[in-house]
């Protein structure tokens, strides 16, 4: 340790240093699905439980006389991204890679090529398996530590890692269903629904007809409640 | 090939970036508040043996007494010796020198080992056992050898311990290795001196200091003619 000693330099910037050399953007950039390339193409990357699947895009790039040579150009700039977001975000296991798709033997064979060359930076173990039949690349990267997301984030609690929630009007739907449900099965004089924001302006707006008809149906008044903390599927039916 | 490893040292966390022409290139970030325990080397109390399971609970100041299985209870075995029974090992209110092998897990206390291991970049340190052992995972039969030579060589005649030679080794320069024998056997003494005069249950070594920049800060190596490394600190 005390030899290197003169190679440490304590920094006493009143910028801090972090922010100073960009590493604060990276770790935001390292934590997003989407990472442009300055080609203009850009990826996505999504961690699921059984592996991590990036995908290449062109990003809408087009105009150059030669397509090929685009693909190709872009493929390159990604896999030196993906090697390095690889090792900025400490993804493990099965990562699989679809590359946009290139009918030159020479182009696939450059690529990979390349892939190989930005991995070697790697400390952690590795494995490419090259193209398989589907023309995906295949490979896995030793699990070290936790994921850079598995430090610094959580499941999203509105979706439960989904990723994704019910529309405002699928929502709607349930609730009508569950309204004519409760009508028939309790005696009450109104029922009320308390409901996201985003579903009661629904019943309010496109689907007000639908609802006024339900209440008609079931010869009962039904009210509506904006509840702001409510998130997009959360709802309650009263019986008053 | 330039390179700078940035620091960023709060007492909630430390953040490492690797840099390499400007553009990080590796990012590690550990909190003092999830930090686990595996490594951590206490003087503990012995607060009860239980025979029947042949295990023991030993305080070693965190919330749950640990748990140490007589079979990670490290002994000078001679040949032909039976093994003893924990209660003829350990006795009530004594202590004892412990490394956390598994972090405590839900209503499980950590579990813990009488044989410590102190992990290096290239080596890892046995101090009380003497064995020169080489990782599984470097297959080459030459490099083995030639690996078994220069740590045989290396390590002094009088070291009473041990080591393991691990795969950052391969290939790795003599005097690297020496490098880190040496602070090896410097955390070890500085640990016995710290045991002497500690009241248990006391921590004496955190596994890392900060396990990312401890591991990234005994990598940097002297700058070669065509390459410098340099790493800087900030506090703030």
């Amino acid at each position: 340790m005390p030899t290197v000693t003169p190679l440490l330099n304590h920094y006493i910037g009143d910028r801090p240093l972090f922010d100073l050399h960009g590493v604060e953007d990276e770790i935001q950039k390292a934590l997003a699905r989407r990472v442009d390339l300055k080609s203009g193409g850009y990826l996505i990357f999504d961690q699921t439980e059984a592996m991590t699947t990036v995908d290449v895009n062109t990003g809408g790039f087009v105009g150059v006389r030669n397509f090929d040579e685009t693909v190709f150009k872009t493929n390159l700039e990604a896999a030196q991204t993906i090697a390095r977001q690889l090792r900025l975000r400490n993804l493990g296991g099965i990562i699989i890679t679809d590359f946009i798709d290139m009918d030159s033997e020479e182009h696939k064979g450059a690529v990979l090529e390349e892939f190989n060359k930005a991995l070697s930076r790697d400390h952690t173990r590795l494995t490419v398996n090259g193209f398989t039949a589907l023309g995906l690349v295949e490979m896995t990267r030793k699990r070290t530590r936790e994921s850079l997301a598995h430090i610094l984030c959580e499941e999203c609690p509105t979706c439960q890692g989904r990723g994704e929630v019910k529309t405002a009007r699928t929502v709607c739907y349930e609730i009508l269903r569950e309204l004519l449900h409760e009508a028939r099965q309790f005696n009450a004089r109104e029922l009320r629904v308390l409901g996201s924001v985003a579903v009661i302006d629904v019943f309010l707006d496109e689907e007000s007809q639908g609802l006024a008809m339900l209440s008609d149906f079931i010869g009962k008044p039904i009210s509506l409640q904006a509840e702001p903390s409510y998130a997009q599927e959360q709802y309650d039916i009263v019986l008053m | 090939m330039p390179e700078d490893i940035l620091i960023n040292f709060t007492p909630q966390e430390t953040r490492v970036a690797v840099m390499h022409q400007g553009v990080v290139q590796e990012l590690h970030i550990e909190r003092t508040a999830s930090r686990g325990l595996v490594g951590n080397v206490y003087v503990g109390r012995v607060v009860r043996i239980l025979p029947g399971m042949q295990s023991a609970f030993i305080d070693v100041g965190l919330e749950r007494t640990a748990f140490l299985h007589v079979a990670d209870i490290w002994e000078p075995r001679h040949n032909g010796d039976p093994a003893r029974p924990i209660e003829r090992i350990l006795f009530e209110g004594q202590s004892q020198l412990v490394q956390v092998i598994k972090d405590p897990i839900g209503s499980k206390g950590a579990r813990l080992s009488t044989q410590i291991s102190v992990a290096g970049r290239m080596l890892v340190y046995l101090p009380q056992e003497k064995h020169i052992g080489i990782s599984q995972r470097i297959e080459s039969e030459i490099e083995r050898e030639s690996l078994r030579e220069k740590i045989t060589r290396l390590v002094p005649a009088d070291e009473p311990g041990g080591f393991i030679v691990r795969t950052m080794a391969e290939g790795a320069m003599e005097e690297e290795m020496a490098n880190d024998i040496d602070y090896l056997r410097k955390i070890w003494r500085d640990l016995q001196m710290h045991a002497k005069t500690a009241a248990p249950p006391a921590l004496l070594i955190r596994s890392c200091p900060s396990a990312s920049a401890y591991c990234v800060i005994s990598s940097i190596r002297k700058p070669r003619a065509s390459s410098s490394t340099r790493a800087r600190t900030s506090r703030n």
